[in-house]
């Protein structure tokens, strides 16, 4: 799912209220008739000019449309009564998975309030059911059967989540009495979930009401229960929809028995916006109840909900998920592969042949460590970034390169627009357009390697909760606060001349992981090949003066630890030893440093989701009555919504999931490249031979002016004649899938993941080629046309895949499985279910890219594409509709996905079961024959 | 009597036979066939960051079975509490409810009969370290259980104090403050350091509660106390980040392995009573947990827990003493947001983890979970209301602890340590953890021959073993080469490899009376397994023991087949009841209810397929000739 939207916290200023005055009104006609249909671009950025002035230039630089593209089942609904002139546009309605939409709108009063709970604001949800018709004649689901309420569950350092007034599933009642109604939770499996209070099961646990709901708690609930709506009139938010296996209270996608008479039935899906305005309005007319808490109480009350829009959800049926119990076949490797994996796995377990997929993610060193390692519980594929030191290798080993998959890293953001003082803007004047924005999401920046390398060395005063007294850290006293401030960065971003930069961590650093990757190198290569980068953290001030944190420099004389630190490195230190404590904190507690105001995380996933809810995850303030346990620092929680401003260090893959901008990178000939298919298939030409024939390495220091710089391609690796029969089958299987159908994008299961960039047509034969090799053992079948460098000393796959236009057939193809690129054995993949592989495209390298962006160069949020659309733009329109149609593009025809034609199998069973079957099919089509020949004599 | 009839005549018991077969068979594949059709509900937990690689990379595996879990590693502390709130439906801890705490914490008070403990996975917590000689990192570093103990006490503050030079002859340590980093949040791993210092060094560890103000107070504590001087950071990931900084030179502190290894660093060999200084490795763990004792007192509050004194005191060489369980504390009522759809899913996700999910755990930095407690486990699991308890049975488990014999294969296995890890005047230079490069050592210093195998540890298994073990089912068979592979990889059976596998003893004899000797040669002997304990024993008493090398496996004269791990050797006694032993496992050779049922399930898909057709063609018969 999407990060969790958390509630800002109430504080922060509040602007003085405008009075708005107008009478509610409910008008009744919602539904079906007012749904309408589009087609164009909606929700794009529309530039609103107003008096030109000095700074006109400046507005909107950075762009503010972070939404998802529109496809074919884009929406857009209208509001009712007073909200009649909002304009709802959800850019995806039908072929969905458990995947982000957006949900933008145009034409709404502002929200008093971004920062804190206010009026005026959007509460989406996601709910089941049949249309019912309201009393005011509007049909929809009925409000009880939406998940919602759970955010105001967020269990918060040690005590229960503040339940905020209007993100509960209760609300008083006006019009009767003020009485509170409780709006349970109608499950489509037909239970019902009050508001309950139960402490039984905990003696210590004071009497309570709790809202415990067995369907959703507010680590899964998909809820946004407070979206705000900007001075412009516009709101955007990315909505993640779930099928039955994320909601199992809502069912969408999933076909659930409600009574025990009837078949199971798959219940209509909805998405449910409320538009909520000020209090007064809702509580119709009257004051409402606290005048400092805004809007109060459930979206459901019957004043509110009248004016809800319902827009229709059409999901895609669920894939069967795979066998439990069968066993697994392991692979170990790079975080870069990951989340293809995580995709890949449910379709690549409905082989037959297969078995199921285990994916670990380890740094390269350790995934390289375990392939030759022979350590206990090593797997039999490792995946990497770089190829193995050939002299690790124990002789008489090769290993079998295979490339996988072409993805990027990238400094994924989660940026507010928050004004500077109209004083310190150029001409002492913020223009009105920009003061439009204030508050919304930028959708791109600009980052050189020397303001990476600022964000990675602390060098900025906000690193610090103060900058120390003393002569040590005289070099900090003249550096900007943070980035938003660093005159590079607003040369760079010129809308920075209008924005500023709060206090605090995030504008100050990066958020990283503590493990080492070949990604990582990457990265401080492309640092370290810059001019400018590598003079400044060698000690040289930049321009403006800003100097490096004497600590991360790389000259011995500059940093106090007498010797520089070394590039490139394949991990994120934070090498200064700064430590403070809070006057107030007793003795008992510890200081904080460095790994506490940013604290490391755990994984790249784990760092674009702290982007996302913009909770970085420090813990520094001592709260005697709230902290975990005796010594216990409370966590800072989210950074308020209206200002945030958070910058990580991902992959593609994860900032696309997590809905992350992604900043445009300064590659060495000078242009600022986002990470879009164009810049990333240039990153790939760019590479270098390795010393392993056949492995390419990253160019960082490339200096094609398309080229994305932190372009990464991820190879298996494996030692065939380490394998036994049994795996070498799994893993050239695998190996099959990701070069064929896996490299088709989509947001599917089986598909290519956005943030991935299908391969090339050569290499995917060269992995096509590997997957033979791993097949028999190490070397290719005495009928087959070998690589000219196969052997058992060699790197296998060392051919130089353009040398062979059809390299895949003269591999042996095992008996079972579908010839790669043979069109006529598609019609086994019925009998044995393997996911087909897609064939590869027949022109070559630099095919149109399928996953298209909603802006090139833009670095939005990369698309999430409807999955039709998917098919009929993949590489080969003609062979992939043959083998891709036949299961995974079914919506029209309602056929079942690939994976539900699997057949099961017993976890335990050996060849007994496989050969009785083929017995048994034998028979099956001898029977007839035998038959009809009988009965004619 | 017409043709017809003769042929119905003549069919007819087989076609009954058919239908009763057909039937039979439908009853008995049914429950198989209802787990291919299985849905699950997503499902949410809370707490150990120690457990947090583990259950994590769990967490996205069972994606692919439709399973979506949810886990935030808040610490143990936060986890039971979250579980006692009714705001997790699951809770990971590495210690059980505190009842009583004795650290001033508030008591934990979960009503009995609404919960149960299950391990999930092994480990070692260790000592992670920043420390560089002249710039060269250390990787080497041994500690006794002592200078452990006096360092988090702050009994010991310099580097080079004479003890520590005593536990590493080949170092020349260097003159520096030493920093002892823990954990600032309630923390499991705090719980189980404490309790191995409450057991093994109490009078250090009460001198300390004192001098910070928690005199009475003393017990076990989820909270470490701190003096000036000290670093406490919040979770693994906060420890093992400051102790790798550059500035953190001299810094020490206590994580789980995984997170030493994700960050490249080295751990301290810790001394364990045999007289070897060990790391956690997940053989090693294994071998540890051998002599945990799980207690199997009936009672929820203490069922399944571990007592793991006798892990501190295990006299075998491989052992690491601060080896332990992480726990997951399991709902066993419908209570807070739990719901027997959910008790579903935790079934099946836990069967999931004690028996495929094991396989990674090496891979992670833990060790896998023996037999008998996967299988006290999954009884465990099968008090969740909701679950589905066909589906959680033992049968099929891909635990690659699990070997025919129902040894914990990883402990017949685990390598002796190197003869320079052992205490005395030399010191190994291999590296540990996630620095495996070797560090320089003063001379008298172990050949470095014996290097590589420290990494390339020979996995013996049983004679026949090879043929017994289910083919290809994970690690374990996944590294046993082809016939004639490369000398790395052979098996000892296999007599190659003999070069370079020369240990020159270079310690006086006298220095470990009750150690296994070592023969120079790990050809020189057949296949033989024997168990931790016994190997010293048998090695004290055969004329001329042989033991190899490299696993340290030691086997009498003639290399007794001593398969029976234990349960034959006549040093396993002691009066407590040690279930972490390994059992054997039914069902998993020759044949048994499980082979049956397959059997049956595959005549069935006969039956399945050959009907129709007979079927068909009895009726076209019938309509052909009226």
């Amino acid at each position: 799912m999407t990060g969790h939207l958390r509630s800002a916290s109430p504080a922060g200023p509040r602007r003085p209220k405008v009075g708005r005055g107008r009478p509610v009104r409910i008008l009744a006609t919602l539904g079906a008739a007012a749904l309408v249909m589009i087609t164009g671009a909606t929700g794009a950025g529309a530039t609103l000019v107003e008096a030109a002035g000095i700074n006109e230039n400046l507005v909107n630089a950075a762009g503010d449309d972070t939404a998802l593209p529109d496809t074919d089942s884009a929406v857009t609904v209208h509001g009712t009564g007073e909200f009649k002139k909002m304009a709802f546009t959800v850019n995806q309605t039908s072929n969905l998975v458990n995947q982000a939409i957006s949900v933008s709108w145009t034409g709404g009063e502002p929200t008093d309030n971004v920062t804190g709970i206010a009026n005026n604001y959007v509460e989406i949800m996601q709910c089941w059911g049949d249309p019912v018709t309201a009393a005011d004649g509007s049909k929809g689901p009925p409000p009880e059967n939406c998940e919602f309420g759970a955010q105001s569950l967020k269990y918060v350092s040690g005590t229960p989540g503040v339940r905020v007034a209007s993100q509960v599933r209760e609300y008083q009642d006006r019009d009767r009495g003020d009485a509170t109604v409780d709006v349970p939770f109608h499950a489509v499996d037909g239970k019902s979930i009050p508001l309950m209070t139960d402490n039984s099961y905990n003696l210590t646990l004071p009497v309570r009401p709790w809202w415990l709901n067995p369907y959703f708690d507010y680590f899964s609930t998909n809820e946004i229960p407070y979206a705000p709506t900007y001075l412009d009139g516009r709101g955007s938010q990315l909505f993640t929809t779930d099928t039955g296996l994320e909601a199992p209270g809502l069912g969408c996608a999933q076909a659930t028995q409600v009574q025990a008479n009837l078949p199971p039935k798959i219940p209509k899906c909805w998405l449910v916006i409320v538009p909520r305005s000020n209090n007064s309005q809702e509580h119709g007319g009257q004051p409402p109840f606290d005048l400092d808490s805004g809007v109060q109480g459930a979206p459901f009350q019957p004043r509110v909900w009248a004016h809800r829009v319902a827009v229709p959800l059409e999901f895609k049926p669920l894939a069967t998920p795979c066998l439990l119990g069968a066993d697994e076949r392991r692979i170990v490797g790079s975080e870069l592969l990951a989340p293809a994996m995580s995709n890949w796995t449910p379709t690549l377990c409905a082989s037959a042949h297969n078995s199921p997929f285990n994916y670990a993610p380890l740094s390269d060193n350790r995934a390289r460590a375990q392939l030759t390692g022979a350590s206990v519980g090593g797997a039999g594929m490792s995946v990497v970034s770089r190829p193995l030191d050939p002299k690790s290798i124990p002789a008489g080993a090769t290993v079998s390169y295979a490339p996988l998959a072409l993805t990027s890293m990238v400094v994924g953001f989660n940026i507010e627009r928050a004004l500077v003082d109209p004083a310190s803007a150029p001409g002492g004047q913020v223009p009105a357009a920009e003061v439009q924005l204030a508050a919304k999401r930028l959708q791109h920046i600009n980052l050189t390697p020397r303001l990476v390398a600022k964000l990675l060395t602390a060098s900025y005063q906000q690193s610090f909760v103060a900058v120390p007294e003393g002569a040590n850290y005289d070099w900090a006293r003249k550096n900007p606060p943070n980035v938003a401030f660093d005159p590079e960065f607003v040369k760079h971003n010129p809308e920075f001349q209008l924005l500023t930069g709060g206090v605090g961590q995030g504008q100050s650093g990066l958020v990283v992981e503590l493990s080492s990757s070949d990604a990582t190198y990457g990265l401080w290569q492309w640092i370290k090949s810059d001019p400018e980068a590598t003079a400044w953290l060698a000690g040289k001030p930049d321009p403006d003066g800003m100097k490096v944190n004497p600590f991360y420099s790389t000259s011995p004389k500059v940093n106090p630890s007498k010797q520089g630190i070394g590039l490139p490195m394949d991990n994120f230190p934070k090498n200064d030893p700064y430590s403070f404590k809070q006057a107030d904190a007793p003795s008992s507690f510890p200081s904080l440093g460095m790994v506490d105001l940013l604290p490391y995380q755990n994984s790249f996933r784990a760092a674009a989701l702290a982007t996302r809810i913009a909770d970085l995850g420090d813990r520094t303030v001592y709260s005697p009555e709230n902290s975990g346990g005796p010594v216990g620092y409370t966590p800072n929680g989210p950074q308020i919504q209206g200002s945030r401003f958070v910058l990580s260090v991902t992959d593609a893959a994860s900032a696309a999931r997590y809905g992350l901008q992604t900043a445009s990178l300064r590659n060495a000939a000078g242009k600022f490249v986002a990470p879009t298919t164009a810049a990333v298939e240039a990153g790939l030409r760019a590479m270098t031979p390795s010393a392993v024939p056949g492995v390419l390495l990253s160019n960082p220091e490339t200096t094609s002016p398309d080229a994305y710089p932190l372009t990464n391609l991820v190879y298996a690796a494996a030692v065939p004649t380490q394998l036994d029969v049994r795996s070498r089958k799994d893993y050239a299987s695998f190996l099959r899938f990701a070069a064929g159908s896996g490299q088709t994008p989509g947001v599917s299961f089986g598909r290519l993941l956005p943030g991935y960039e299908p391969l090339p047509i050569e290499l995917r034969r060269q992995a096509l080629a590997a997957s033979a090799v791993i097949d028999a053992g190490g070397s290719v079948g005495p009928t087959s046309t070998k690589p000219p460098t196969t052997g058992p000393t060699s790197t296998p796959v060392s051919t130089p895949p353009t040398t062979r236009s059809s390299a895949a057939p003269a591999f042996p193809i095992p008996s079972q499985l579908p010839a790669p690129t043979n069109p006529a054995t598609v019609s086994h993949s019925t009998s044995a279910a393997d996911p087909p592989p897609a064939d590869p495209p027949t022109t070559a390298q630099g095919d149109p890219p399928v996953v298209t962006r909603s802006a090139p160069g833009a670095g939005g949020p990369k698309t999430i594409k409807g999955p039709a659309k998917a098919t009929s733009s993949s590489p080969s329109p003609k062979k992939a509709s043959a083998t891709v149609t036949a299961g995974n593009t079914s919506s029209s025809s309602g056929a079942p996905a690939p994976v539900a034609l699997r057949t099961p199998r017993d976890p335990v069973t050996p060849p007994i079961l496989p050969i009785v079957l083929g017995v048994g099919l034998l028979a099956a089509i001898l029977a007839p024959f035998i038959s009809r020949k009988r009965i004619r004599h | 009597m017409t043709i017809r009839q003769r042929r119905r005549f003549r069919r007819r018991p087989f076609r009954t036979a058919l239908i009763l077969l057909a039937v039979a068979g439908v009853a008995l594949a049914a429950p198989l066939a209802a787990t291919a059709a299985d849905t699950y509900v997503p499902i949410s937990g809370a707490g150990s960051t120690w457990a947090f690689n583990a259950v994590d990379a769990w967490r996205v595996d069972v994606g692919q079975y439709g399973m979506r879990i949810n886990y935030a590693g808040t610490g143990s502390s936060d986890g039971r509490r979250q579980f006692l709130n009714g705001t997790t439906d699951f809770a990971v801890s590495d210690i059980p409810f505190q009842f009583n705490p004795e650290d001033g914490s508030p008591p934990e008070n979960p009503a009995s009969g609404s919960y149960a403990y299950m391990p999930i996975v092994a480990g070692g917590t260790v000592f992670m370290y920043n420390l560089s000689i002249n710039g060269q990192r250390v990787t080497n570093l041994r500690m006794s259980g002592a200078n452990i103990a006096k360092v988090f006490t702050g009994a010991l503050t310099s580097w080079d104090d004479p003890v520590l030079a005593a536990d590493n002859p080949g170092l020349t340590l260097p003159k520096q403050k030493i920093v002892p980093v823990v954990r600032s949040d309630g923390s499991g791993s705090t719980a189980q350091f404490s309790l191995w210092l409450i057991a093994q060094q109490g009078q250090l560890w009460r001198d300390y509660c004192g001098r910070v103000g928690r005199a009475g107070a003393c017990g076990e504590t989820s909270y470490y106390p701190t003096l000036p001087g000290m670093i406490a950071k919040f979770g693994d990931l906060g420890v093992a980040g400051y102790v790798s900084q550059s500035y953190a030179e001299g810094s020490i502190g206590y994580v789980n392995y995984s997170y030493a290894l994700n960050a490249g660093f080295p751990v301290v060999k810790m001394l364990n009573a045999a007289g070897y200084y060990t790391e956690p490795t997940p053989d090693n763990v294994a071998v540890s947990l051998v002599k945990a004792v799980i207690n199997k007192d009936p009672k929820p509050e203490l069922y399944l827990t571990q007592d793991l004194r006798g892990v501190y005191s295990d006299t075998d060489p491989r052992v690491y003493p601060l080896s332990s369980y992480s726990y997951f504390i399991l709902p066993t009522k419908v209570q807070g947001q739990f719901s027997e759809d959910k008790g579903k899913t935790l079934g099946a996700f836990s069967y999931y983890f004690m028996c495929q999910g094991q396989q990674e755990a090496p891979s992670l930095g833990y060790s896998p979970l023996p037999v008998n407690l996967v299988k006290a486990g999954l009884e465990q699991v099968a008090k969740v209301p909701g679950v589905n308890k066909q589906s959680i049975s033992v049968a099929g488990c891909n635990n690659p602890t699990f070997s025919p014999d129902g040894h914990n294969s990883l402990v017949d296995r685990a390598p002796f340590p190197q003869d320079c890890d052992k205490q005395g005047a030399v010191q190994c230079g291999t590296g540990s953890g996630g620095a495996k490069q070797t560090t320089p050592t003063k001379a008298p210093v172990a050949p470095t021959a014996a290097a590589p195998q420290q990494t390339q540890p020979q996995h013996t298994r049983p004679a026949g073993g090879q043929q017994t073990t289910q083919a290809g089912q994970g690690p374990t068979t996944q590294r046993q080469p082809n016939a004639g592979g490369n000398p790395t990889t052979s098996s000892p059976a296999a007599g190659v490899g003999t070069t370079a596998r020369t240990v020159v003893r270079t310690t006086p004899a006298g220095q470990h009376p009750s150690g296994p000797t070592r023969t120079t040669a790990r050809g020189a002997k057949p296949n033989v397994k024997i168990t931790a304990r016994s190997a010293p024993a048998v090695a004290a008493t055969s004329a001329a023991p042989s033991c190899d090398a490299d696993t340290g496996v030691c086997s009498g004269a003639a290399g007794a087949q001593t398969t029976d791990a234990g349960t034959g050797s006549g040093g396993d006694s002691g009066g407590v009841t040690v279930l972490a032993q390994s059992v054997p496992l039914a069902g998993t050779t020759g044949w048994g209810p499980t082979q049956t049922l397959m059997v049956v399930a595959g005549l069935c898909a006969l039956l399945l397929i050959l009907l129709p057709p007979i079927v068909a063609r009895q009726l076209n018969r019938k309509r052909t000739s009226p």
